[in-house]
């Protein structure tokens, strides 16, 4: 039964169950006995009611919000950096994983395990010895201006000597669950018009980059359509 | 013959008084139904699932329920209001059909706002739950203390929304006490319109009138409709016979 359905069922039988417990009585009366209690009822409501709306605008942050242009500079100041190679001028909130691997073959090749690669774009920087490191870097993701960044696990990364492979791949939990509350549901009409005041989800992933450090000695291959963006950064 | 001249605004003022006085049982019911509201929205109004290289999947919860429920609260009681046994009660007062009218309509709009605001406030209530129950959930409350107008806007809004409910309790009302059979009629037009092609074909008309932009627009468009619907309740009931 989807949602509609359901509130259509559950509102008629609000509607009975109103006409039941207030229909016979026209003037809604309680004895008298009662009017206090139900006095009493009624403002008891009331503070609750009040004491919500406190707690809720003075107590609970809510997340952290920001509009989506924040969000837009800040992920183009990360590519940026990191297409610069600059890794130490780089948040560390940005940095989901960091893998380092010994390896002492001349080649390697970059295998990408992944369901999408549209967003992930590749920075690779020749090194000194035999240490690959890998970066994995995510921009700033949102929903509805609210940062869910830190909510996503790094990738995975491994390393297969035998068939000379590098790969990378989502993390075993690539699901992200998040609860969105709103408050005042109908004032959206006035902040986003017409058929936006029905619920909708503004989600803005933010770019994947895997940063490689890798040994000059090693030939190092990928494909380049497993990528958005490719930089080779200047040891 | 009393040598006391009593104006129409002040019998009006009276009846609203009154009616506030004994119905406050209303309010009563509409806690409850608030509160029901509150508990069906736990279980979450919406879901979305969002595809990329990671899934986003998204519940979505607000005091949509709440209101919905509010408004059929707010239908009902404007339903009761033109029962026989309840215009008695008018006429404790020196009074008219206008005066009953006009005191039953300024009613509905008191308890329209009553109502919009509690609804309003119990999402904040359910957020309070929801954040017992959930510490990681998102209050999307429009940003910051910047939600404090939003919040304006909604309480607003959802008043609006319920005096319109209101209003077309009343009109459903009134019809009915001009002819039982519109007892049948109603809910058989209601129900009609609702499963056959028509609800598609009045969607645009609808978007027009409830998703309007500007809140200034939606006032009057909303307030135009409730006094419509009052002023048809009131030319119907005029031609009742005298209780």
């Amino acid at each position: 039964m989807g949602a509609t359905n359901l509130i259509i069922v559950l509102g008629l039988i609000i509607l009975a169950g109103v006409f039941l417990m207030i229909g016979k009585s026209q003037t809604f009366g309680v004895r008298p006995g009662m009017r206090r209690v139900r006095n009493f009822v009624l403002a008891g409501y009331g503070a609750v009611l009040a004491a919500s709306v406190l707690i809720v605008f003075l107590f609970h942050s809510g997340g952290e919000f920001h509009p989506d242009d924040y969000y837009e500079a800040e992920n183009e100041a990360l590519l940026d950096r990191v297409s610069a190679g600059n890794l130490n001028q780089i948040d560390e909130k940005f940095l989901r994983g960091h893998y380092t691997f010994t390896y002492v073959g001349n080649e390697l090749d970059l295998e990408m395990l992944m369901n999408s690669h549209g967003n992930v774009s590749l920075v690779t920087e020749p090194a000194d010895g035999n240490n690959i490191e890998l970066y994995h870097f995510s921009g700033s993701s949102h929903i509805n201006g609210y940062d869910i960044t830190d909510r996503f696990e790094p990738f995975r990364a491994g390393l297969n000597e035998l068939e000379e492979q590098l790969w990378v791949s989502i993390p075993e939990d690539d699901r992200i669950s998040v609860s969105i509350f709103e408050a005042v549901f109908p004032a959206r009409q006035f902040a986003d018009g017409g058929v936006s005041a029905t619920f909708y989800s503004d989600y803005k992933q933010g770019p994947h980059i895997i940063y490689l450090k890798i040994p000059e000695n090693i030939s190092f291959s990928y494909e380049t359509y497993d990528f958005f963006d490719v930089t080779e950064v200047e040891g | 013959m009393s040598l006391n001249e009593i104006s129409t605004g002040d019998v009006i003022k009276k009846q609203i008084i009154y009616k506030m006085r004994t119905y406050k049982g209303a309010f009563t019911t509409l806690m409850f139904v608030q509160l029901l509201g509150i508990l069906f929205s736990l279980g979450g109004t919406g879901s979305f699932s969002m595809g990329g290289i990671y899934t986003v999947a998204g519940t979505q919860y607000s005091s949509m329920t709440v209101i919905i429920f509010t408004g059929i609260w707010a239908f009902v009681t404007a339903v009761l209001l033109t029962t026989k046994e309840d215009r008695k009660h008018d006429f404790v007062f020196v009074t008219n059909r206008l005066t009953s009218n006009v005191s039953n309509a300024v009613f509905l709009g008191i308890i329209s706002v009553i109502s919009g605001i509690t609804a309003i406030l119990s999402g904040f209530l359910l957020a309070v739950i929801l954040i017992l129950i959930n510490s990681e959930i998102i209050l999307h409350l429009g940003g910051g203390m910047y939600g404090v107008s939003t919040a304006a806007a909604g309480i607003f809004s959802t008043s609006l929304y319920i005096l319109m409910a209101a209003a077309l309790g009343y009109l459903a009302g009134s019809a009915v006490q001009l002819h039982p059979v519109m007892k049948v009629v109603i809910p058989a037009a209601f129900f009609g319109f609702l499963f056959s092609g028509w609800v598609v074909e009045a969607g645009p008309l609808f978007a027009m009138v409830f998703l309007e932009e500007s809140i200034w627009l939606f006032l009057v468009k909303m307030l135009g409709l409730a006094a419509l619907c009052f002023g048809l309740s009131a030319w119907m009931t005029d031609r009742l016979e005298v209780m």
